[in-house]
């Protein structure tokens, strides 16, 4: 490796500069950048007096220690020559179009030639810089500012590559677009996901991020229903438990759209998520979803925020977890109700299942409410598994195991109902079924 | 329920606040204004304490000095040190009778009637006029049992041992800024021993007046309950209306041993100028119960989280909380309840009302600790919005290091009920009187709580809050 190459793919300034230069951006994107690393290095680093980051150390956790996975030019394998794991994978789901990303680089890609004909563009975000500037400018960025939070700068300022999907006006995508992200060892990825979904059209967006042992992955996501639409996005995080993984999510929904989250968060040996969701239009619904299962010393956190800024709309959210080992999971939520949002209705719900004494779990939902004709509601609750449901399974005949086994497995069954892809909820049952074994 | 004698009794008062009314100053001692060493020296001087107080009092000032303000919770930037009065001695000697109190002071406590209440229905009286207890007394038979209530500066002069067992151990300097500024310049409050088996029936109260403007009130409480003893505690607290905020910071540390029980009772009417910034905690054994009833009507802005730490097996806490914001209030109440023993239980009702652009907001802690197994724990709050001003907020802490336990939280904002008033008003009562009739439903669980005598008191006071919401 030679010395040029080394700074290339340190995460420092010049590799901020060598970046924009390698990938020959334009202008608007090569300042975004410098703007971005400006804002990282202005921001301190998390400290546990922040609210946020409290109940999650990064200890262990040196960011110099990971070079960045550098993405080349988009390949072109068939589908047939992918790895076995991937396509197996793709296998899963009966798609509309798929894409598959390894380090940044895309190296498969494929959408039903019916929607490329009504103008749906399932593309990495390489190209549509290319082939979609307009719209790239105009929605990249604007959801998820670089001075979100510390990880988001650090993502503005080296990430290479991205999901791109758009679904046009009145275009109706009833099978789920599916992206694989994988990443090699040792490495720090940052993978932008842009989708894009235009008045009265519909899609289902399936991310499922891998690898990452001893990495780093620092995602951050920008999804836009417009009036009237139905979004679905579904997000498994499925990275090695090795993995440092951070997170930032944005959706705004307009008026009289629907939209639909999932976030599985099996891997990594420490999640920093934040989940946001804008009501912004009248008439929009807006449903959170969250599973997670940590073992070992896995530590999870999820940070959700449903915002309500309008008159009329409802949210619903629901995170569900089991803890098992020494893991720790925070769940920290917050409902806010601007002035004016009258007729809000909004809900947030956390459960816990303790499995073994070493496992900690925080849940602190909060309500934010400046509205008075309003219905907000949440709840938390932790427990272990009840005896009395133990007793009944085994005064069936099943054994102890088998018994909790299944109320375990029940435990996730609510989560499990409402994600509306039969695809993903067979590999989450499934997951969930080796977690639960692997007590 | 507002009767129509109720009715007439509170016309012509409406939206006011009944006791904004002050007495002129007539002071012994008046410090000057702000805070330094010196003034810790003055107080210390004043009390004429044993020098391992001063010590505490000087150490403690530091930490103040050192600690920064809390970045949470609501704004605090309108308290200016320097323009606080942080002692005040309206009177040389606490008194035994209400004979002994000054002239003008016991004019206040008439016109509070407290001097009626002791007789209907108390078992001790202490009253804090400024920074001293100007009046305590307790009823012989319940002294002849070796019930102590007496003023702090009493415990500490004729209780040292156990005064120095305790103070402090419960709530340290360094647990937060405010703790830090009490434990420099405390003055005044309750000390309370109940020797072991003695059950008080009827309860204790305490009344805190803030008279003078600019006025920075320290109380310090130590309740001590020992083994098998119960009792129960009331605290009322009142101040004039000024232009210029007030500061009330207290410490009280409650430590109930082994299948005792304490219930402490606040009823906060401060005038709207007071800042309210309370740390109270106890320290419930195996088998004790420790039970907080919390209501917070008054002040500008309150902070107080009462606390129960479960050391012991078997203990049980409850916390009822009640906090109604009106204009220019924040209440930012709640509670906290630490399991660190096993097959501890814990319960926490909160009630909020905001009204008129007031904002109320639940702040609670609910911690299990390791090793805390077979605890159960279940928190509810709900939250009433009076009108699209206001606000609510709700922020419980769940943190849970145990697997055999059973936690539960729920919360619910919503503004009164449609269908509610118009059941109500078909049947002929005015808007106004059924917002109140329901407001007083809603805040149900924490009056019957309350000693009838005070029942009916807090119905008075949400009622005078409640006039002229409507329209």
């Amino acid at each position: 490796m030679t010395v040029q190459t080394q700074v290339f793919n340190s995460i420092s300034g010049a590799a901020v500069q060598a970046t924009s230069e390698r990938l020959q951006e334009p202008e608007w994107l090569r300042l975004a950048r410098a703007a971005a690393w400006e804002n990282f290095e202005a921001t301190p680093w998390p400290s546990y007096k922040e609210e946020t980051w409290r109940r999650t150390r990064l200890t262990g956790f040196k960011l110099q220690q990971f070079p960045l996975a550098i993405s080349e030019a988009a390949g072109s394998t068939r589908r047939q020559d992918l790895p076995a794991e991937y396509l197996s994978t793709l296998d899963q789901i009966d798609s509309a179009g798929a894409l598959v990303f390894e380090d940044g680089r895309l190296i498969y890609a494929e959408l039903s030639s019916e929607f490329r004909d009504k103008g749906v563009v399932l593309t990495d975000l390489r190209t549509a810089l290319q082939t979609h500037d307009e719209l790239v400018r105009a929605h990249f960025s604007a959801l998820v500012p670089a001075r979100e939070n510390k990880f988001a700068a650090l993502h503005y300022a080296l990430w290479q590559n991205g999901t791109f999907l758009y679904v046009p006006k009145h275009v109706v995508v009833e099978k789920p677009f599916q992206v694989l992200v994988h990443l090699s060892a040792g490495k720090a990825a940052m993978h932008h996901t842009l989708a894009l979904a235009d008045e009265a059209s519909e899609m289902t967006l399936v991310e499922d991020f891998t690898g990452a042992v001893d990495g780093m992955s620092d995602t951050v996501a920008e999804i836009y229903p417009m009036a009237a639409s139905r979004v679905h996005y579904l997000r498994l995080q499925n990275l090695d438990n090795t993995a440092w993984n951070f997170a930032t999510m944005r959706t705004a929904a307009q008026r009289d759209s629907l939209y639909r989250q999932l976030q599985a968060s099996w891997g990594s040996r420490l999640s920093k998520v934040w989940i946001d969701l804008e009501m912004e239009g009248p008439g929009s619904h807006g449903e959170l979803l969250g599973l997670y299962f940590p073992q070992g010393r896995q530590h999870i956190d999820h940070h959700t925020n449903q915002n309500h800024k309008c008159a009329r709309a409802t949210s619903d959210l629901l995170f569900k977890g089991a803890l098992n080992d020494r893991s720790h999971s925070v769940y920290q939520g917050i409902i806010r109700v601007w002035p004016g949002a009258q007729k809000t209705d909004a809900y947030q719900k956390n459960d816990n299942l303790i499995l073994s004494a070493g496992a900690r779990a925080d849940s602190i939902p909060g309500l934010e409410i400046e509205a008075d004709d309003v219905r907000c509601t949440h709840g938390a609750t932790s427990a272990k598994v009840q005896d009395e449901y133990l007793f009944y399974l085994m005064a069936r005949g099943l054994d102890r195991k088998t018994a909790k086994r299944m109320i375990v497995q029940g435990f996730f069954q609510e989560v499990l109902n409402r994600v509306p892809v039969p695809g993903v909820r067979t590999k989450l049952k499934l997951e969930i079924a080796r977690r639960v074994g692997l007590e | 329920m507002a009767t129509e004698l109720d009715r007439k009794a509170l016309e012509g008062i409406k939206d006011e606040y009944e006791y904004g009314w002050s007495t002129p100053e007539d002071y012994t001692f008046k410090a000057r204004k702000g805070l330094d060493h010196d003034i810790i020296d003055q107080i210390s001087d004043m009390k004429g304490e044993p020098d391992w107080m001063r010590e505490f009092r000087h150490k403690a000032l530091n930490i103040f000095l050192s600690k920064p303000m809390p970045n949470w919770g609501p704004d605090l930037s309108g308290i200016d040190y320097d323009d606080i009065y942080f002692y005040i001695k309206p009177t040389d000697h606490t008194g035994e009778s209400w004979d002994d109190v000054p002239e003008n002071i016991k004019e206040t406590f008439d016109r509070l009637g407290v001097p009626e209440a002791e007789r209907k229905f108390l078992a001790g009286v202490g009253a804090q006029y400024e920074s001293e207890m100007v009046y305590h007394s307790l009823r012989e038979e319940w002294e002849k049992l070796g019930v102590v209530f007496v003023s702090i500066e009493d415990g500490l002069k004729h209780h040292e041992d156990l005064f120095r067992e305790y103070f402090s151990t419960v709530i340290p300097p360094t647990d937060n800024k405010f703790a830090a500024l009490n434990s420099a310049v405390w003055s005044g409050g309750s000390f309370i021993y109940v020797p072991p088996g003695v059950k008080l029936e009827i309860p204790l109260q305490a009344y805190f007046r803030i008279n003078a403007e600019s006025m920075g009130q320290f109380e310090r409480t130590i309740i001590i309950i020992d083994e098998g003893a119960s009792i129960h505690y009331i605290e009322g607290c009142t101040a004039p209306i000024y232009d210029k905020d007030s500061l009330h910071s207290g410490v009280i540390e409650i430590i109930v041993k082994k299948n005792a029980r304490c219930r402490y009772s606040t009823i906060q009417n401060w005038s709207n100028n007071v800042y309210n910034l309370v740390t109270q905690r106890a320290l419930a054994y195996e088998g004790a119960t420790m039970e907080w009833v919390d209501s917070n009507l008054g002040s500008k802005v309150t902070m107080k989280y009462p606390a129960v730490f479960m050391l012991g097996e078997g203990a049980h806490a409850e916390i009822l909380s009640v906090a109604f914001a009106g204009k220019g209030q924040h209440q930012d109440a709640g509670g906290k309840v630490v399991h660190a023993a096993p097959n501890t239980s814990s319960k926490i009702i909160s009630k909020s009302i905001s009204k008129n652009g007031g904002r109320s907001s639940y702040r609670g802690l609910l911690k299990v600790g390791k090793g805390a197994h077979g605890s159960k724990s279940q928190a509810v709050c709900d939250a009433l919005l009076l009108d699209s001003e206001s606000r609510s907020d709700t922020y419980p802490y769940i943190e849970i290091a145990e697997d055999d336990v059973e936690v539960g939280h729920e919360a619910s904002v919503s503004k009164i009920g449609e269908e509610q008033l118009f059941y109500l008003m078909s049947r002929g009562i005015s808007e106004e009187e059924a917002t109140s009739m329901i407001v007083g439903g809603f805040i149900e669980p924490l009056v019957k709580e309350l000693p009838m005598e005070y029942a009916v008191e807090m119905n008075r006071l949400i009622q005078l809050q409640m006039e002229g919401s409507v329209g």
